[in-house]
């Protein structure tokens, strides 16, 4: 049983590297209304294989991805599971996905990025392209021994028909219960703080062992604009996990530092018996000369 | 103009040393975040995936998750071993041989950003007046097989054992939490989240404890002993298993004055003492970082040699050996000194 469950862990650590959390320790409880689109994952939480991903708070028309050399994978087929994302042949790396509403009078857009543990180019081109009207594209998306953590700042363009958007209001909400707003500056940047809202006792998600970090929760970044008659929302959803010194202890670390350090200590002292050790100093190459 | 720029061969490693480091440890800042993705994620050198915006070169990274990720679960699932595992590493090996074919093992005497930070202490010890602690042949063969030993556990079997759920998980990337590359990469940007000890459960905490115990020992070591940490690297011995595929290597003739001489012995920061003594491939050691300084110290033309493809890229010389020994000792003393603390101190007393 010990051998399956540490098999178990392997497995979605190894899928599953930087995926959005579906319901980090959440349950299904819903903590945005903004659109999200999310991993689905069955009861028993094994990941499925291709991924599946599911649409809230929107009624998606369409689902597409574009790898990350900027290729299009348009209209994603749809089961009853979900919009089923799968790997282009030798590109791996990550995926940009989104799922689309869209009425004469308003487009509604929901977005993730999703990583495949096989190689592939660096996203890039897949970021820089223009995929929606009203875009959010995180500068950069983080790596994949990197992600978004409470108490840093990562910084996102917000675009409509490719161009900069000055003096855009963002919205940060995460599954944790945070609520905040952003606002870009004169370049279509805007510059988002994650909040440090993980409790201590806050139940650590089944799966979510080995995800770079002891635990994560979701959270969306939303931007509305409205042009020419019709109401634009988009919405980026990813996961982020508590801050980098939750679990991590720099006394500590500093102690074991000096503690080798100060082991090291009688190498640098100079011994009077003049040895073989001793003839750094010495003129060398006897044979030489 | 270049001879004016490198007038030794130690000066041109020296160069490429600090570019690499530059390169390694803030590429970002000049081709952007992904540079890792840009150069390559199985570079033989020690450059470490924790920083946030380069890292993730270092071959030991990708092979370890291979191994935990990969092959361990392949196995354990008895299926997909081919296409899911072997495959995925028979392409990361051929990824990290492109880079090796051409450099063989300068990755280590020319690359690696740790191997120039020991570098950089040792030279700093020099000029502190410090002593140098050289491995009599006794005590460099306890501890070459060190190096094997961790490539083979930390490297290849705790991630395996992990992966297959024999090993607890924080055993996937063992090598890793305690490589003190790690450490000297991540500071040198600034950071002190690697210098933080992870406690989220014991395994972690011992590990973390035993890597920052190493790297402090490294640091301090290396300002009295050449290249420490090399000596045990599981790099240095992963490198030392493609040596031989490589046409880039050390070539030395026999010589009749080689058994007296000794020079070449005293140059080596790696202590190979049989590059004294061999001659042929066996002069090319396991332990060799292709750092040129015994053909540099060879007072003998053309004994000993650096070749890529049969072609020499550089040879000793005994005019070139004059024009070494006169601005360095193979032990790597400066003959001009920079700071000049004992004849500070006589003059001070006298007056």
């Amino acid at each position: 049983m010990r051998i399956r469950y540490w098999a178990l862990v392997a497995l979605l650590s190894g899928s599953v590297m930087a995926a959005p959390d579906p319901h980090a320790g959440h349950g299904m409880r819903e903590w945005t209304a903004y659109p999200l689109l999310q991993r689905k994952m069955s009861k028993d939480m094994q990941m499925q294989s291709p991924p599946l991903l599911s649409a809230r708070n929107l009624q998606a028309g369409r689902f597409d991805a574009w790898a990350s050399n900027g290729t299009a994978v348009p209209n994603l087929p749809v089961t009853l599971g979900g919009a089923e994302l799968r790997a282009l042949p030798k590109v791996g790396n990550y995926y940009w996905a989104t799922a689309r509403e869209e009425t004469p009078e308003k487009v509604v857009v929901a977005s993730t990025a999703y990583y495949f543990s096989n190689p592939g180019p660096a996203p890039r081109a897949m970021l820089l392209q223009q995929k929606n009207e009203l875009e959010i594209i995180p500068q950069p998306l983080p790596r994949e021994h990197s992600s978004y953590r409470a108490n840093e700042d990562w910084k996102f363009l917000l675009r409509f028909n490719g161009k900069p958007l000055t003096g855009q209001a963002i919205k940060l909400q995460t599954a944790n219960g945070s609520q905040d707003e952003f606002v870009s500056d004169t370049q279509g940047v805007v510059t988002v703080h994650f909040p440090d809202d993980f409790t201590p006792d806050a139940a650590q998600p089944s799966g979510e062992a080995h995800r770079h970090g002891p635990r994560r929760a979701d959270f969306v970044l939303a931007t509305e604009y409205a042009a020419d008659g019709r109401q634009y929302v988009t919405a980026f959803n990813y996961g982020y996990g508590p801050d980098a010194y939750s679990t991590r202890n720099l006394l500590w670390g500093g102690g074991f530092v000096m503690l080798g350090m100060l082991l090291a200590v009688p190498l640098l002292r100079r011994k009077k018996t003049v040895g073989q050790s001793q003839s750094g100093n010495g003129k060398a190459g006897q044979g030489a000369e | 103009m270049l001879k004016s720029l490198f007038p030794t061969l130690g000066r041109f490693r020296f160069v490429v040393q600090l570019t690499m480091l530059v390169l390694t440890v803030y590429g970002s800042a000049l081709v952007g975040s992904y540079a890792a993705e840009k150069i390559s994620g199985a570079l033989p050198a020690l450059s470490c995936a924790y920083d946030k915006q380069n890292g993730a070169y270092c071959i030991l990274v990708p092979l370890q998750h291979q191994m935990h990720h990969r092959i361990g679960d392949a196995l354990v699932k008895g299926q997909q071993v081919l296409t899911g595992a072997v495959l995925p590493l028979v392409m990361m090996l051929l990824s990290f041989y492109v880079f090796f074919l051409f450099l063989n093992k300068a990755f280590c005497g020319w690359i690696c950003p740790l191997g120039t930070v020991q570098e950089l202490l040792y030279k700093l010890g020099r000029r502190l007046n410090r002593p140098l602690h050289q491995l009599e042949p006794r005590n460099v063969g306890q501890v070459r097989p060190v190096k094997w030993i961790l490539f083979l556990s930390l490297v290849l079997l705790l991630p395996l054992l992990a992966g297959m759920g024999v090993a607890p998980d924080q055993m996937g990337d063992p090598y890793c939490q305690v490589c003190p590359s790690r450490l000297a990469t991540t500071l040198l940007t600034a950071d002190t989240e690697q210098l933080a000890v992870r406690t989220e459960t014991p395994i972690n905490f011992a590990l973390g404890a035993f890597g920052n115990a190493l790297f402090g020992f490294v640091i301090i070591a290396a300002l009295a002993v050449r290249q420490p940490f090399c000596r045990v690297c599981p790099l240095m011995a992963m490198n030392a298993l493609f040596q031989k595929w490589s046409p880039m290597r050390l070539v030395k003739a026999q010589h009749e004055k080689c058994e007296k001489c000794g020079v070449c012995e005293k140059a080596c920061p790696m202590d190979i003492h049989e590059i004294a003594r061999e001659h042929g491939k066996r002069a090319f050691h396991e332990d060799c970082t292709l750092c040129g300084r015994c053909a540099e110290y060879c007072p003998d033309d053309g004994v000993i040699q650096i070749k890529f493809f049969g072609i020499p890229l550089f040879k000793s010389g005994r005019e070139y050996y004059k024009r070494r020994v006169k601005l360095e000792t193979p032990e790597g003393m400066p003959k001009k000194r920079v700071i000049p603390i004992k004849p500070v101190r006589e003059s001070q007393n006298n007056g």
